[in-house]
């Protein structure tokens, strides 16, 4: 079998990469999928800190790459999570001790043994980013409605060449919306002018789930575990419509204004 | 054998200081110039998205209304967005990188903000990587903005690449940037670990929500120093008005009734030497009022 | 083929190939004193060059009939890494492979065929290395200051810190390692082997904790009993890595 490889990138740092690759992880593998996760962000890794795996490294993707270990040495499988694996990145390196060949390399491999690689990309665009979407099949961006982060965002869809990418628009704040505070889904896609994958609303449980190393997607009650579980769903092809919000933002109101409703 | 007095020797208990309390050295000595020289400060994290441009933005707006004369340097080389933030991307026509490459003047480079007119910008290039600028180059440009500013604030880019040593090259001190959750803590130390001995280091904790620190779903401000060990000068509570004023382009500390405006002037204050304590944030429904402590709560 | 000696024991540089052709001047050489290395260890530095498995086993026998155990390798690649593990050799960083061993050597020469072992990879510690100063001839280093993320202490002998060592920090001893501060990286003591080296802290909360070759992470913080303050040493105690209260 040869899985599917997808980078979550963003440009702008802090929008909520780990926490999506993560989360859309721990959704895809309670979809029954097997999957894997990589840290790509050497010399800053954060991604088993979100998962709660940090205290189970002992090799990491750099080890792989150098030969060190064998990939399924460095894969950290998630207890918690039938399917769910983690290839960590190393914390005393630094980004220029890989190349763009060992990752397409590493992920090539991982491929052949999962259904799905997720990639989880440094921010900014040097080497780390590079590295990052080396071996990815298909682009995620991850962005919040506000302006830095979209023009970050469009500064890396020139970047990811022919790949199909689609988005995720995170932090979003209905009320702002409506008051026109901040810029509505539609807005971004309109702008960044690529479909949209999920919607994910600002939610302070995020902040608490994330420290304590408890990806939300674990516990089925919260809110935001359904969100992920949708944008699993649409990443495997399911056609998912997305939730309405009731947000409208500048292109919506100007829909309804032409449609007449 | 001469006859000696013994005396009771008596070790007086001192306070145990941490073992490793970042105390606040005065930058290495250096002979004195003819001309003053303005201090540079790279403002820094690791972590993207805690707030280290909205800081540097609003910190050099407040460091250009107390007087001083002030440059904001974006260093974020193809991603930038201190322009943005300062309303001020419709005025960018000349770059960093074109000054380094001699292509125009410093002044033609610079861009002068409409309200303050000791306030400037020295964009970063959009459509370049980080790979351009050679460091000395770097260094030598900050030392010329010295020579002409007062404060010349350099806005370093996420990361740990070319990018955040660029912009660390010419800086005499830093001020790390974090937010009270795990993994920014955590890049924030990395960071700290990769700066050079000389440098200064100063600490501000951005997007405190006093409601989560009392839940426990939040680390506190001492919890977060705990681990860092930075001298601290500033705590900086969260607010949606921040979103709003950033998407403008003003700056926070414009904002009427803004306690996070607020905390942003009292750094800069603290940064020109003042010494104010660092108040206690409490919540009260959307406000957030200060207690200010006799002691203050400074470091941990 | 060449024979160096260290403080901790023999370094085979096994560059050619085929290996096999090593046997016989390996031989050659044990052969000219065949008494004078017995009991050694012996760490093989095998390249990146491939190379059969019975090859290697032959280098290995050929130095088991002089006493020697080969008990390390360090490998340059996939390859020679999977080829070390096929033959029960530990992979070894080569900066450790040389580290001359603490003074009282009290490893136990049996211990590589005892269930426990696991292959784990000494660190050295490459890239922002915050160099131990002051490294004595006996290999000790002394560090003052907090042991920030990704930066990584190494000693040949035993490693100390006045300060905090902060959680994505890693520090590497052949002996001892003390941390009079918190202790929330990784820490590796014993890491060439011996099972009675110790970590102590004032404040043990390691991320992961590493002794010889046992590898154990700290539970949760809630599930300790109830949040001491007190130092504490970490050690191997019937084959696992425990924690005991420092005595005063």
């Amino acid at each position: 079998m040869t899985g599917k490889s997808f980078v979550v990138t963003s440009g702008k740092g802090g929008v909520g990469k780990t926490t999506t690759t993560a989360n859309v992880g721990c959704a895809l593998a309670t979809l029954g999928k097997q999957v894997v996760l990589i840290d790509a962000d050497i010399g800053l890794r954060n991604l088993d800190l979100v998962l709660g795996l940090e205290k189970r490294i002992v090799f990491d993707v750099v080890d792989v790459a150098e030969g060190r270990c064998q990939p399924r040495q460095a894969l950290i499988r998630d207890k918690r999570l039938e399917g769910l694996y983690l290839l960590p990145a190393s914390q005393t390196k630094d980004k220029e001790s890989i190349g763009e060949d060992q990752m397409r390399d590493v992920v090539n491999k991982l491929s052949k043994e999962f259904d799905v690689v997720l990639i989880d990309c440094p921010a900014g665009i040097e080497h780390g980013f590079r590295n990052a979407i080396a071996g990815a099949d298909e682009a995620i961006i991850v962005t919040t409605p506000e302006v830095s982060a979209i023009r970050d965002a469009d500064r890396i869809l020139g970047m990811l060449g022919t790949r199909r990418t689609r988005l995720i628009v995170n932090r979003v704040r209905t009320e702002m919306v409506k008051t026109g505070d901040m810029l509505g889904v539609d807005d971004v896609a309109e702008i960044l002018g690529r479909d949209v994958l999920g919607v994910i609303p600002d939610d302070e449980e995020i902040i608490d789930t994330t420290n304590r190393g408890e990806p939300v997607v674990l516990d089925p009650t919260r809110r935001l575990s359904k969100t992920y579980i949708a944008i699993a769903r649409r990443l495997m092809g399911e056609n998912v419509p997305l939730p309405s919000f009731d947000d409208d933002g500048l292109f919506g109101r100007l829909r309804r204004l032409m449609i007449g409703t | 054998m001469p006859d000696v007095e013994n005396e009771r020797l008596e070790i007086p208990h001192a306070a145990a200081e941490g073992a490793d309390a970042q105390s606040p050295t005065a930058a290495p000595a250096q002979p004195k110039p003819a001309v003053k020289l303005g201090r540079s400060i790279v403002m820094t994290s690791g972590k993207g998205g805690v707030g280290k441009t909205t800081t540097t933005a609003n910190i050099g707006t407040a460091l250009a209304d107390a007087g001083m004369s002030v440059v904001v340097v974006d260093a974020d080389v193809g991603l930038r967005n201190l322009d943005v933030v300062l309303g001020l991307e419709n005025r960018v026509s000349k770059h960093l990188l074109d000054v380094i490459e001699e292509k125009c003047t410093l002044d033609e480079a610079l861009v002068r903000d409409r309200v303050r007119r000791n306030l400037h910008l020295l964009p970063a290039a959009q459509n370049r990587e980080k790979d351009d600028v050679p460091e000395d180059k770097m260094a030598a440009l900050m030392g010329q903005l010295r020579e002409r500013f007062d404060f010349v604030l350099i806005d370093c880019p996420a990361g740990i690449e070319q990018g955040f040593r660029n912009a660390v090259i010419g800086a005499q001190e830093a001020v790390v940037v974090t937010t009270p959750e795990v993994s920014a803590v955590r890049d924030a130390d990395r960071i700290v670990g990769l700066l050079p001995q000389a440098i200064v280091i100063k600490l501000v904790v951005n997007r405190v929500r006093p409601a989560m620190v009392r839940k426990g779903t939040m680390m506190s401000v001492a919890d977060v120093n705990a681990i860092l060990r930075l001298d601290l000068i500033g705590v900086v509570p969260d607010e949606r008005e921040i979103i709003i004023a950033t998407n403008r382009g003003t700056p926070v500390i414009d904002i009427e009734g803004s306690e996070t405006g607020a905390a942003f002037r009292r750094i800069a204050r603290r940064l020109l030497g003042e010494d104010i304590p660092i108040p206690a944030f409490e919540d009260k429904g959307n406000f957030f009022s200060r207690i200010m402590t006799t002691l203050g709560v400074g470091r941990s | 083929m060449q024979i160096k000696g260290t403080k901790s024991g023999l370094l085979l540089h096994l560059y050619e190939r085929p290996l096999i052709t090593a046997v016989a001047e390996l031989r050659r050489r044990l052969d000219a004193t065949p008494e004078f290395y017995k009991g050694s260890r012996a760490v093989l530095m095998l390249g990146s060059a491939e190379a059969e498995p019975a090859e290697l086993a032959a280098i290995v026998a050929t130095l088991e009939q002089f006493g020697i155990v080969a008990d390390g390798a360090v490998c340059e690649g996939d390859v020679t890494a999977s080829l070390a593990r096929s033959a029960g050799l530990r992979l070894v960083a080569a900066s450790v492979a040389a580290a001359p061993r603490s003074k009282d050597d009290r490893t136990d020469p049996g211990g590589r065929s005892n269930g426990r072992m696991k292959s784990t990879t000494t660190r050295s510690g490459q890239g922002d290395e915050a160099r131990a100063e002051g490294a004595a001839a006996d290999g000790n280093a002394y560090h003052k200051g907090t042991v920030r993320s990704g930066q990584s202490l190494a000693a040949a002998g035993n490693l100390v810190v006045v300060g905090d060592v902060n959680a994505g920090a890693e520090l590497t001893a052949v002996g001892d390692i003390v941390v009079w501060g918190s202790l929330r990286g990784v820490a590796h003591a014993g890491a060439q082997g011996d099972d009675l080296a110790s970590v102590y802290a004032l404040r043990l909360e390691p991320t992961q904790l590493r002794i010889s070759r046992c590898i154990a992470s700290a539970p949760p913080p809630d599930k300790r009993r109830a949040r001491t303050v007190s130092p504490e040493i970490a050690k191997i105690r019937d084959g696992k890595i425990v924690i005991v209260a420092a005595e005063a």
